[in-house]
């Protein structure tokens, strides 16, 4: 066992730091999702988010241009830092437990 | 930032690599599996980004078995550091055990797959045939850790193959591990020029087959790569 032990310390402390790391960059991702509104053979492009209780919507753009596109990604990774940070987390929660069950074990 | 604990296991870990080497073994075999992290994690400057979870296989592959000529006596190698021979009366395949430590020796699936044991007379070994092992010499890269240096698969090559494995895998605790390595590692090689040039060129080694399942898993389990290797 002493493998499965020993990497999961190791994993216990690299996870703490990918929590820094993910919080820090999910700051500099936007915030929100997109709302395409269709007028005439156009379709214009909005972020709608959250601004303590308001509800704010900012013109981004006509989709396919430049501006869409790169926000459209950067909201796809702020989902994916989302994830990583959320799974990062359930993870240490269970590291912690099976710290404490071998500790009384 | 690493514990002493784990510092050991490493250890035990090179001490099997070093002795293959000694032997002249280890220029026959690449090292895959999950013990490949150690060494993509020292290559990017022990990056936190990297998952250091491994399990207790090591996986050695032999790319080519009937082609080896160079002669070594791998079990007993592993006999002089404790480890322990088991062979599967079924199949034939021989694996090596100690505590911790499990030893397997694989090779490429090729064909219609009916070859899934080999013996590799020149090693005394047998190696256990799986899919999506086919790595060409360029798709293998040296990489050093600990002032040790072994041959391990091309980190996006790996990724991409992690995705296309986990699909294919019925142990769901196993699915998920995989899944996890590839989409944390797919995260970490994006973030560099290099990287996506790396990624790019991994998804052009891929079969037409292997490229068409990759897009249908990464469209839903990893977007931002999906939009990577299929923007032009």
């Amino acid at each position: 066992m002493s493998i499965l032990f020993g990497v999961m310390e190791e994993e216990e402390e690299r996870l703490k730091q990918v929590l820094l790391l993910y919080g820090e960059r999910l700051e500099k991702l936007p915030k929100g999702s997109l709302r395409l509104r269709r007028r005439g053979d156009k379709t214009y492009v909005y972020l709608q988010y959250r601004d303590g209780k308001r509800v704010r919507t900012r013109y981004v753009g006509i989709e396919g241009t430049s501006e869409v596109k790169a926000l459209r990604k950067q909201l796809m990774e702020r989902k994916a830092v989302l994830g990583f940070l959320r799974s990062a987390k359930t993870d240490l929660r269970i590291l912690a437990r099976v710290r404490r069950a071998k500790r009384k074990g | 930032m690493r514990n002493e604990k784990a510092e050991l296991d490493v250890e035990m870990f090179l001490s099997v690599l070093r002795a293959l080497e000694e032997s002249g073994a280890l220029r026959e075999l690449v090292l895959i599996g999950s013990w490949c992290l150690l060494f993509y994690k020292a290559h990017y400057g022990d990056s936190d980004l990297i998952p250091a979870v491994r399990t207790s296989d090591v996986d050695l592959l032999v790319p080519w078995p009937k082609r080896v000529r160079r002669q070594a006596d791998v079990p007993a190698v592993l006999a002089s550091l404790g480890f322990m021979e088991t062979t599967s009366f079924l199949t034939g395949y021989t694996k090596f055990e100690r505590g911790d430590l499990v030893v397997e020796f694989l090779m490429p699936l090729r064909g219609d797959g009916r070859e899934q044991v080999v013996t590799v007379k020149p090693l005394k070994i047998t190696t256990q045939g799986l899919r999506h092992l086919d790595y060409q010499d360029d798709e293998l890269v040296p990489m050093s850790c600990h002032g040790f240096t072994v041959r391990v698969p091309r980190p996006e090559l790996y990724t991409l193959f992690k995705f296309i494995v986990h699909a294919e895998r019925k142990n769901p605790v196993k699915q998920v591990k995989d899944l996890a390595t590839a989409q944390r590692l797919s995260d970490f090689l994006r973030k560099s020029e290099e990287g996506r040039r790396g990624l790019r060129w991994a998804y052009s080694r891929l079969t037409k087959k292997q490229q068409k399942a990759l897009l249908a898993i990464v469209k839903d389990k990893d977007p931002l790569l999906h939009l990577h290797l299929t923007e032009a």
